[in-house]
């Protein structure tokens, strides 16, 4: 029956709608994010979606179908829509009725408490012809090297397999967290931290080892990685997805753990070495002549990690098919791939294995808080000439490349740096990024940047010599800026949800005095720009930011003046109150 | 009158009457017409008159329940015709041929030039009213343009199953009378089809939970009934079967049986299966899609599951029928439609098949099961993104004014909207206030309006009207010295709205006539026509023409008129 009273509105399209600002939204908010994916999370209502994914996501993590619908019944205003309740039941019921296990040889077997399931899924040709010999009516042989390829077959005929044959122990390794940074700093993991290691290892049982950690950036998911390293105990392979990424994980891993240089080995372009624990890139391996696929096979690895792992490319699925004994360890900001591989992701390296949402460990102090501002800039009439006489492609380079921005960029830049703040001013095109450079007398960081030139000016930005650096993609992915406040995006390719995550991703670390961050994206207004801009606008918004549109003119300055998204004195009073660190 | 006006228009109507015709005409529907003293103001002003949407609905509203039904048959199913239809069980024809007869004196209906029936003449409804008569005639919730009974009857509040009972009896009752089938069903289609656009049923899908709306039609409409005379004597049918055709509960056909096609098996009434057994197939298929339609949701084994419709087929055919599975499957998607939108069924993906089961509603009024609770709850949510969350339970005014500038989304228990700049800007367009838009978003948000939906809208109605088309004139002069000689004039000077190139001046298009005159009082004199191309100027065009005009002999000035867009740079050279 109907009430208003409750929270939650049930859709029959599988999505739940849930409303932000009512006094069940905490206890809703736990309960749905273990069953359901969060879509959407802007002021007002949150949107999560049922899938079959999210619902087997839960069955490995032990939650039923009776609990789910208990659940939903007692925050939804009206009743549950029944396809709803059949399509729960009927994807939870399918979830591990099929396992892999091993038999008392040792010997891969696909096993169903039910034959005719069995018989089944082995209706199917693409699964028959990965299975061996019937071994009674209830289990099957497996070639151990069609381990990955059935588990993805399986999930596409929608009988998603238990994975609990175990995995190999690996060379052994010690490893060891340390007390104290090699920095000198206090080193302890936090609780969620911990949970999410703890979610991935399982105690050691067959259940874990294989899974993805969804943790947002500046949340340290390279801090869990290398403590579940620490459990593994053997050689590791890490993949990230840039040689910068390699070199910072390689920095972490030796300030933060006992293992020397000697044990520590890069595998890139530059370098190639093998070592116990290797950091590599998916480029190198993905490359066309396969030259270095054979990282896979040069140890014994006991842990493979995959950074970024919704970036990771298909030639790296179809080897990851192959190494199914090897224990997986996927690190991601996002479940969300642009090429809709969610289901790879779930039968190659794992189930969901931990997620916390943003917003949640914002509010617990961990993440800083971001306020995000659209500032619309004018075209003069020289420039709305040539937008308007150009081509389509042209015209969205024109507008991004818009000579007005300069002065905003200005204007935000002298604002911030007088408060103190380290700022990117992040662009796309390098011409641009010049003019800008040179406008603000700010070293340019590009894909022709020597790393030694790199690597000094990020080691300025952090120790807080320098307040400033005009950067180019080069700076979206895997750059460890804790104390970068501000980016300004000048131009970038818009509509991609990765490359915004990305962005706002830089900002989000705590900052040790508690300054929330500021995101501000520039658009030519009247323009392609501004159409391709409010994809991102919705991304971020519905990632759960409040987001701001204001409007620049050279001649009236003060389009800075919105208030602020976060009273910090409120917010650091409260963080103080919930135990959350005060000074991260 | 011109030679391709028809009879079948109204301007072709009116054309048989001259000036002392127009004013009788005029005065016998009812309107003002002083001060227009000759025959083309006159039909201009009953034109405005007739066709405006507002006056319908008054019109309609102000007419008596048989003309109003008799209005309905010629517009809705008659296709604007008249037709000898047989759906009076308690009239006869000389009192709807009265009817027809006082709705031509009224203006609604003209004679059919062409056609008769029998020693009757036919009637028309002129092609420009068609629509708009048949949408007064209508039920649409979105716009208010229904007829004021209805109207209230929509705003109203009863129980419901009680109608719905009276309404099947009155379907059961033209059920009974002879079917007269003079077209072949896909007249029939024809006019579901049309049913459909005019009461906007497109907006809502299948799993809309549009029992409500239904729900709240029936509850008003019981609570009037209770009333009406019908309801003593038994007899008078006029409003049920009014609101029957609204609900699209009844239809008909030009010449096919008014109403009771698809709902005459809600009574299982008689006849049905000697019709099916006796027509065949090419001539009744449509019909028996429809009346399948009812009978799958009667025959379904309970509210509580669903089902695949196809699955169900053979079940629900009483007797045998010649269907092949493409038809079957026709029948199918026809069912889910007729009884989807008449918020019967529900209908959701389970798995991957589609399925349907009775709604709470259609449980409730076919079942006899307790008619669920409306939930009270009206809510709008809009999110910073632009989305729209609404309640299915708004008041109409609001659900109106959201349907007026968003788009629906996606239907369900929450309905989502999204802004869309083009209806926002098109209702601005339109007169309504920039301030009233956004007023209507801050009043019917439960929360603070976002800031970002705010800034949208004020920035898409600062663009409303930016752009404009002008009708301007451009003075070609030969040579960039006669263009200094004409601009020497002071009133061309002072007239010009841009200097064009070397050689052109743009000027209004309404000062040709007196730059003309002020140019051949200072001794320049332009050529006499006035050159106008054929197709929009462009820079090309008006390249063009500079190179013609120095082989125009003795042309030493020209007036071009152009539609041009002001601004515009174009470049004069040779």
């Amino acid at each position: 029956m109907y009430d208003p009273a409750k929270p939650l509105v049930v859709q029959s399209d599988h999505s739940l709608l849930l409303e932000a600002d009512h006094p069940e939204f905490e206890s809703a908010r736990d309960l749905l994010s273990r069953f359901a994916e969060l879509v959407a999370s802007p002021e007002h209502v949150h949107t999560y979606r049922i899938t079959r994914l999210s619902l087997w996501n839960a069955s490995e993590s032990g939650v039923g179908a009776d609990e789910i619908l208990a659940g939903l019944a007692r925050l939804s205003k009206f009743p549950v829509p029944e396809n709803v309740q059949f399509e729960i039941r009927d994807a939870m019921q399918r979830y591990g009725r099929l396992t892999l296990v091993r038999d008392a040889q040792g010997r891969l077997a696909l096993f169903a408490a039910d034959p005719l399931v069995l018989r089944e899924v082995r209706g199917h040709e693409r699964v028959k012809a990965l299975l061996g010999e019937m071994a009674g009516d209830k289990s099957c042989r497996v070639p151990d090297e069609n381990r990955g390829l059935l588990k993805q077959q399986l999930l596409r005929v929608g009988y998603p397999v238990r994975d609990l044959a175990g995995h190999a122990k690996g060379a052994p390794l010690a490893i060891e967290l340390l007390g104290e940074t090699r920095s000198g700093k206090e080193l302890t993991l936090r609780p969620y931290q911990q949970r999410a290691v703890d979610a991935f290892w399982a105690q050691g049982r067959a259940e874990g080892g294989s899974g993805v950690v969804v943790l947002p950036c500046g949340a340290g998911k390279t801090l869990v990685g290398i403590a579940t390293m620490q459990k593994a105990q053997a050689s590791t392979l890490i993949l990230c997805t840039s040689t910068l990424a390699v070199r910072q994980w390689i920095a972490e891993i030796l300030d933060k753990t006992s293992l020397t240089a000697e044990e520590v080995g890069e595998y890139t372009g530059d370098r190639k070495e093998v070592r116990p624990v290797t950091v590599s890139t998916y480029h190198i391996i993905s490359r066309q002549d396969r030259a270095h696929l054979s990282l896979f096979s040069a140890q014994d690895w006991g842990l493979i990690v995959y950074d970024e792992v919704h970036l990771l490319p298909a030639p790296v699925f179809r080897v990851t098919a192959g190494i199914q004994a090897r224990r997986r360890l996927g690190l991601t900001a996002t479940l969300l791939r642009e090429d809709g591989h969610e289901g790879d992701v779930f039968s190659l390296i794992g189930p969901k294995k931990f997620d916390a949402p943003w917003k949640e460990l914002e509010a617990q102090g961990w993440i800083a808080a971001a306020r995000c501002t659209e500032v619309r800039i004018p075209m003069s009439a020289a420039t709305r000439e040539r937008y308007a006489a150009a081509d389509e492609r042209e015209q969205f380079r024109i507008a991004a490349e818009n000579p007005d921005k300069t002065p905003a960029v200005q204007e935000l830049v002298q604002e911030h740096v007088q408060a103190g703040d380290r700022i990117l001013v992040i662009g796309r095109y390098l011409s641009q990024l010049r003019q800008l450079s040179e406008a603000l007398s700010a070293p340019l960081v590009t894909g022709e940047t020597p790393q030694r030139q790199r690597e000094k000016l990020f080691g300025e930005i952090r120790r807080g010599e320098r307040q400033l650096l005009v950067v180019s993609n080069v700076a979206n992915f895997s750059i460890d800026l804790p104390e970068v406040g501000v980016a300004i995006e000048v131009s970038g390719t818009f509509g991609s949800r990765q490359e915004e995550a990305q962005r706002l991703g830089r900002l989000l670390r705590p900052k040790a005095d508690g300054r929330e961050a500021s995101f501000y994206a520039l658009v030519t207004s009247g323009s392609a720009e501004q159409q391709f801009a409010a994809l991102r606008q919705r991304f971020l918004t519905e990632q759960g930011y409040r987001y701001r549109i204001a409007a620049f003119s050279p001649k009236d300055p003060g389009f800075l003046d919105v208030a602020p998204v976060v009273d910090l004195a409120a917010e650091r009073k409260r963080r103080a109150a919930q135990g959350g660190p005060d000074d991260a | 009158m011109p030679e391709r006006v028809s009879l079948y228009e109204l301007e072709g109507q009116l054309m048989q009457l001259d000036t002392r015709g127009l004013a009788r005409f005029a005065e016998r529907i009812g309107m003002d017409y002083g001060g227009r003293e000759n025959a083309q103001q006159l039909r201009a002003a009953i034109t405005d008159f007739l066709s405006d949407p507002q006056t319908i609905v008054e019109r309609i509203g102000s007419l008596p329940l048989s003309q109003r039904r008799a209005l309905a048959a010629v517009a809705i199913a008659g296709e604007g015709r008249t037709g000898p239809f047989v759906v009076h069980g308690d009239r006869d024809e000389a009192a709807l041929h009265a009817d027809y007869q006082e709705l031509v004196r009224r203006g609604f209906l003209f004679q059919d030039p062409s056609y008769s029936y029998g020693r009757e003449p036919g009637f028309i409804v002129p092609r420009e009213l068609l629509y708009l008569f048949a949408q007064g005639a209508s039920y649409t919730l979105q716009e208010q343009k229904h007829p004021s009974f209805l109207r209230a009857e929509i705003t109203g509040e009863s129980a419901g199953p009680e109608l719905l009972a009276a309404l099947l009896r009155v379907v059961g009752e033209v059920g009974r009378q002879p079917l007269q089938l003079t077209q072949q069903g896909s007249v029939y289609k024809r006019d579901l089809d049309r049913l459909r656009k005019v009461r906007g049923a497109g907006h809502f899908a299948a799993a809309s939970p549009a029992w409500a709306r239904l729900e709240r039609v029936l509850s008003g409409a019981a609570e009037r009934l209770a009333d009406a005379p019908w309801s003593e004597a038994g007899r008078d049918v006029g409003m049920l079967l009014w609101i029957g055709l609204a609900l699209g509960l009844l239809h008909a056909g030009r010449g096919v049986v008014f109403g009771a096609i698809d709902w005459q098996e809600l009574l299982a009434a008689g006849g049905r299966e000697e019709l099916w057994r006796n027509g065949t197939l090419s001539l009744t298929d449509m019909l028996m899609h429809k009346a399948v339609s009812a009978l799958i949701v009667l025959r379904m084994p309970s509210e509580e599951t669903w089902f695949a419709p196809l699955d169900w087929m053979p079940h629900v055919y009483g007797v045998p029928l010649r269907v092949s599975t493409l038809e079957s499957q026709q029948v199918a998607a026809l069912s889910l439609l007729a009884a989807g939108e008449l918020g019967l069924l529900e209908a959701a993906m389970v798995g991957e098949q589609p399925a349907v089961r009775l709604s709470p509603v259609g449980a409730a009024l076919l079942r006899d099961r307790p008619l669920p609770e409306l939930p009270i709850e009206r809510q709008v949510r809009i999110l910073p993104s632009g989305d729209i969350l609404a309640t299915d339970y708004l008041d109409p005014a609001t659900q109106a004014g959201i349907e007026k500038y968003a788009r629906p989304t996606a239907v369900d228990v929450m309905t989502t909207y999204r802004l869309d700049q083009g209806l926002v800007a098109t209702a601005a367009s339109e007169g309504v206030p920039a301030q009233a838009i956004l007023g209507f978003f801050e009043a019917a948000s439960r929360d603070e309006l976002p800031q970002p939906v705010r800034f949208r809208l004020e920035e898409w109605l600062q663009d409303v009207g930016s752009v404009r088309f002008m009708e301007v004139a451009l003075i070609a002069c030969e040579s960039a010295e006669m263009r200094a000689r004409a601009l020497s004039v002071p009133l061309v000077r002072k007239e010009s709205l841009e200097l064009l190139g070397d050689r052109w001046i743009v000027i209004p298009a309404a000062s040709e006539e007196r730059l003309r005159a002020a140019l051949q009082a200072q001794g320049i004199i332009p050529v006499a026509e006035v050159h106008r191309p054929s197709g929009l100027a462009t820079e090309r065009t008006l390249r063009q023409h500079s190179r013609l005009s120095p082989y125009l002999g003795s042309l030493r000035l020209g007036v071009e008129t152009y539609g041009l867009p002001l601004g515009e740079d174009a470049h004069g050279e040779d």
